[in-house]
């Protein structure tokens, strides 16, 4: 764990642990997972579906369903004024975790369509946020921030737009309400859960472009969780690769790409297609299946699938190795692994 | 990972938690390999329960022979309304009639009635629904335009009307069930077909040039049989209580058959309670807790199975 | 919006010929001639066979079927109903009579069943798994299971007979407070059943609405719970608990003939049963119309309330 507490830190998750309650059964859906989150950087979660991306994202917001609890672990908020929140301690849907969602950390769904409540307006929807957190503000006041909040996303036509509800909008525009929603109080970080992953190529290259802009002009920290390699190089700055319920490998992207040290995420960039190599690239899918989380391997989670399996990987998980300053790894072997090269 | 988090308020649902945890980590919960149905039906209780009050009754109005000595329509007027004895276990009616009798023999016409109804009206509603539903077309409006027709008579007025023109009868009233129960079978079944119709594997078989008789019944009633049991299960419920209804108005089954509904009619005249007849509570207070047991029972099932088949319910 | 409610409106036309049609049919099939239900019989029977011919030829009841249909239906239109073969009074002005009880009682029950079970239906849905929730769920299936006849008898018996609350069925005629304590027991018997019903779909109308994003994207705002639940979760299961009662309407008719007649409650169920009963097709017919104008009324009442609730519905 990144011990050097400097004052870009905005949240630290550390060794956090998640299960799930449905069927009667108990799901440990995130087994240890640390990282930080720092100001004005982006820091990637990239994994397959069911890894515990979006599980950790809900954790730090406490938007967890019902049947699911954070076991251990903590969650730490630093507030610009040097105090200390633990998220993980505040009630579920108490006060003070209330008034901490939305305003500090805000958040933007995958489905925007879903996300927004069919029968409000766009404006409406802003404003509710804006209510909550500034009270005060006269009607007139609301309307001219939610319109303001859409303008600055780039939303044309903005006055009318506050007017309209998300059905009238395409998806590309439900995506930037959402951000406008969440970007409304300026919070200090955005949480993505996979934003582009329903729209297609061209409209999530300006929503990204939309997120790089709040990096730059606000210094808001932002955390974005993708399955998708490619999003990883266009935006991250530092990024962490999941696996099963845990951090598998976590870095700089630079460092990452450059050097991957998990047998992991080596598989996972050289089962993608790079541009500009020409047609003849050699892509490798990663071999066997994700495990079934109710009957796990007892050791290292990707053991069955592993290269560099031995022994030991059959029976223990391996503890985060720092490779370099800021770079770690869950792996017994990540030395053959970075020898191998990519 | 053996602390729990601390500092929050333990409730009974995180004390729930720790059990399944601990079961879990020590491997007891093992992948079940039974029907997934079954076992979530098994898990619920109330619809255990209801199965198991479904098979006593039925078994007692089946059997009925095997649990009273009288004969349902043996009258002694000698015996009139005698309250519950050893010789007669709820008393007798008003003609000395054996009550317990009554409800169990009353009970065969009122499932018969009831279970009948419901199975032919999902009969003629589901195979209409399924075939017409899926090919379209004039016919699908047609018919269509009928079940609106049939739809928008509320039920017992129409039921009404059908018996005083075809008078009173048991076939009757169990055809008459029927006419007015397919639509909404009918509906049911269509709107499961036309979203089906969307699936691709519709799609495909369509595609590979397979019959649309063989694509509906072979391919998409199997996918709708969960809601259409169902749906049979809450109509049996539905006409039972009908039946019941029908007979306090009147309109229902000849007053000489034995049916439940024409049991706990002694209460009433011509639809206006007998409040000097209310104290002989034997008479009819028995035959309606019956009735409602049974009622309940088919309810509990029904919505048992409604849970257990609906795949897109976890828990 | 009006143009909605008048494209609705004019749709409902042809339903409205097809049902008639057979309403007219059973008119036509019932024992009896249909001169009986046209003339007050104390003037039929002093009437001349040639009289009758005549009054035949003028209503055009010699000609085919069809014609006489619609010859029937303009009768209507005017508000010529027949006339009641008991009394010999027209059976529209007896009408008016019966319809404000009916009325009345249904209203109530609605009004109660709507309430009630909505309340219960979230109060259920969002103590999930709770001991409240299951008990209300059975609850809910007792009362649909018990026969509504049956239902009123108990209430009879324990309200009225033993605790003595309520007055023994018939309509309240002294003042707004006599006729509530009339109106109370009927209407809520009546309005049981539905009341079930309505609590089942509310429970898992706002299950389904809680379980959506926008539920969790309304939490990550900062929102407190109850403004989440009401604003966000129960804004929008409401719109299919509304469609859902107003096609239980019909039902709540039906009923209301059995409650009717249980309470001695004097309107147009109790009507209908007793027409039946003495074979006066006049009065069967016209109730039995009257009961599908209610309910295609209500349905178009559904389909604005669900327009006016759910901005995606397309008003064109």
């Amino acid at each position: 764990m990144p011990e050097n507490n400097n004052n870009d830190v905005v949240l630290r998750v550390k060794d956090l642990h998640v299960s799930f309650y449905t069927n009667q059964r108990c799901n440990n859906v995130l087994r240890g997972v640390s990282f930080d989150i720092r100001r004005g950087r982006t820091l990637c979660i990239v994994g397959e579906s069911g890894c515990g991306k979006s599980v950790t994202a809900n954790s730090i917001l406490r938007l967890l369903p019902d049947l699911s609890r954070i076991e251990s672990g903590s969650i730490t908020y630093y507030k610009e004024d040097g105090t200390e929140v633990r998220l993980d301690q505040l009630e579920k849907n108490g006060k003070e975790m209330r008034s901490l969602r939305g305003k500090d950390i805000a958040i933007i769904f995958q489905d925007p369509m879903t996300a927004l409540n069919p029968v409000y307006t766009v404006g409406h929807q802003i404003r509710e946020i804006i209510k909550e957190h500034k009270p005060g503000l006269t009607k007139q006041q609301l309307k001219q921030e939610s319109i303001q909040d859409l303008a600055e996303m780039g939303i044309p036509a903005a006055e009318i737009r506050d007017g309209e509800y998300p059905h009238q909008f395409s998806g590309g525009m439900r995506q930037r309400a959402m951000i406008a929603m969440g970007m409304s109080c300026e919070p200090k970080i955005l949480l993505a859960d996979e934003p582009t992953t329903a729209l297609d190529v061209t409209i999530s290259a300006q929503i990204f472009d939309l997120m790089n802009g709040l990096k730059r002009d606000h210094g808001t920290a932002i955390m974005m969780i993708t399955h998708n390699m490619g999003v990883v190089a266009e935006m991250a700055d530092e990024v962490a690769v999941m696996y099963m319920g845990n951090i598998v490998e976590y870095g700089k992207v630079e460092d990452v790409f450059a050097n991957p040290t998990h047998p992991y995420t080596k598989a996972l960039l050289r089962s993608i297609p790079v541009l500009g190599k020409g047609r003849n690239q050699q892509l490798e899918p990663i071999r066997g299946v994700t495990p079934d989380p109710f009957n796990r391997p007892k050791g290292c989670q990707f053991c069955p699938r592993c290269d560099y399996a031995g022994e030991r990987c059959e029976t223990e998980m391996p503890s985060e190795e720092w490779v370099k300053e800021g770079h770690y790894t869950r792996c017994f072997h990540f030395r053959e692994v970075m020898k191998d090269g990519k | 990972m053996s602390s729990i988090s601390k500092g929050i308020r333990r409730t009974a649902l995180d004390r729930k938690m720790d059990k399944i945890r601990a079961l879990e980590e020590s491997g007891k919960l093992g992948t079940k390999l039974t029907n997934r149905t079954l076992r979530k039906l098994m898990a619920n209780k109330l619809a255990v329960f209801g199965a198991v009050m479904f098979v006593v009754i039925c078994i007692l109005c089946f059997a009925a022979p095997l649990f009273t000595k009288w004969a349902p329509t043996q009258i002694s007027l000698r015996e009139r309304m005698i309250g519950p004895c050893a010789e007669h276990l709820f008393g007798t009616d008003q003609m000395g009639r054996d009550i317990w009798s009554r409800m169990l023999y009353g009970g065969r016409i009122s499932i018969i009635v009831g279970l009948g109804s419901a199975l032919g009206a999902a009969l003629i509603g589901v195979s209409l629904g399924m075939f017409v539903g899926y090919k379209g077309g004039w016919l699908d409006a047609i018919i269509l335009k009928i079940s609106d027709v049939f739809l928008s008579f509320p039920q017992m007025v129409l039921i009404i009307i059908i018996v005083a023109l075809v008078g009173q009868s048991l076939n009757n009233m169990i055809i008459i069930f029927i006419l007015t129960g397919w639509p909404s079978m009918y509906r049911m079944a269509r709107s499961k077909v036309l979203s089906l119709k969307e699936e691709e594997f519709v799609q495909a078989l369509r595609a590979f040039g397979i019959s649309d008789l063989k694509i509906a019944f072979k391919h998409m009633l199997p996918n709708t049989v969960g809601p259409i049991v169902v749906n049979i299960t809450l109509s049996t419920a539905m006409f039972i209580l009908q039946e019941a209804s029908l007979s306090v108005l009147g309109y229902g089954v000849p007053q000489e058959i034995a049916t439940w509904g024409n049991i706990i009619n002694v209460i009433t005249n011509a639809g206006v309670i007998r409040y000097d007849w209310l104290g002989y509570w034997w008479m009819w207070l028995p035959c309606a807790i019956m009735l409602i047991l049974f009622v309940l029972s088919i309810n509990f099932i029904g919505d048992g199975l409604r849970d257990a088949s609906d795949p897109t319910q976890i828990g | 919006m009006l143009n909605y409610i008048i494209r609705k409106l004019l749709s409902m036309i042809p339903m409205l010929l097809i049902i008639t049609f057979l309403i007219y049919l059973g008119v036509e099939l019932m024992p009896g001639d249909v001169m009986d239900f046209l003339i007050p019989m104390d003037q039929l029977a002093e009437m001349t066979p040639e009289q009758v011919d005549a009054f035949k030829a003028a209503k055009g009841l010699d000609g085919p079927m069809i014609v006489r249909y619609f010859n029937w239906l303009k009768d209507i239109c005017k508000g010529d109903l027949g006339y009641s073969l008991q009394n010999n009074m027209p059976v529209g002005e007896l009408m008016m009579q019966k319809l404000p009880a009916t009325i009345e009682l249904s209203l109530a029950a609605l009004f109660i069943s709507t309430v009630l079970g909505i309340l219960l239906g979230v109060i259920s849905a969002l103590r999930k798994g709770r001991l409240s929730d299951n008990l209300l769920t059975i609850a809910g299936m007792i009362g649909v299971a018990i026969p509504q006849f049956l239902f009123g008898v108990f209430c009879i018996i324990i309200f009225c007979l033993n605790l003595k609350w309520f007055p023994v069925g018939q309509r309240g005629t002294g003042g707004l407070g006599d006729e509530l304590h009339h109106l109370f027991l009927p209407a809520f018997v009546l309005g049981i059943s539905m009341t079930a019903g309505v609590m089942r779909y509310s429970r898992s109308s706002m299950l389904d609405s809680m379980n959506r994003d926008y539920v969790k994207t309304a939490r990550a705002k900062g929102l407190p719970e109850w403004k989440v639940n009401l604003f966000h979760g129960f804004r929008v299961a409401c719109t299919p608990v509304m469609v859902l009662i107003g096609f239980r309407l019909p039902m709540l008719i039906s009923g209301s003939i059995v409650i009717e007649n249980i309470f001695q409650w004097p309107g147009v169920g109790r009507w209908f049963t007793d027409a039946v009963k003495t074979q006066n097709t006049p009065i069967i017919m016209s109730v039995g119309l009257f009961m599908v104008l209610l309910v295609l009324l209500s349905s178009l009442l559904v389909d604005i309330f669900t327009a006016v609730l759910d901005p995606r519905v397309k008003l064109s």
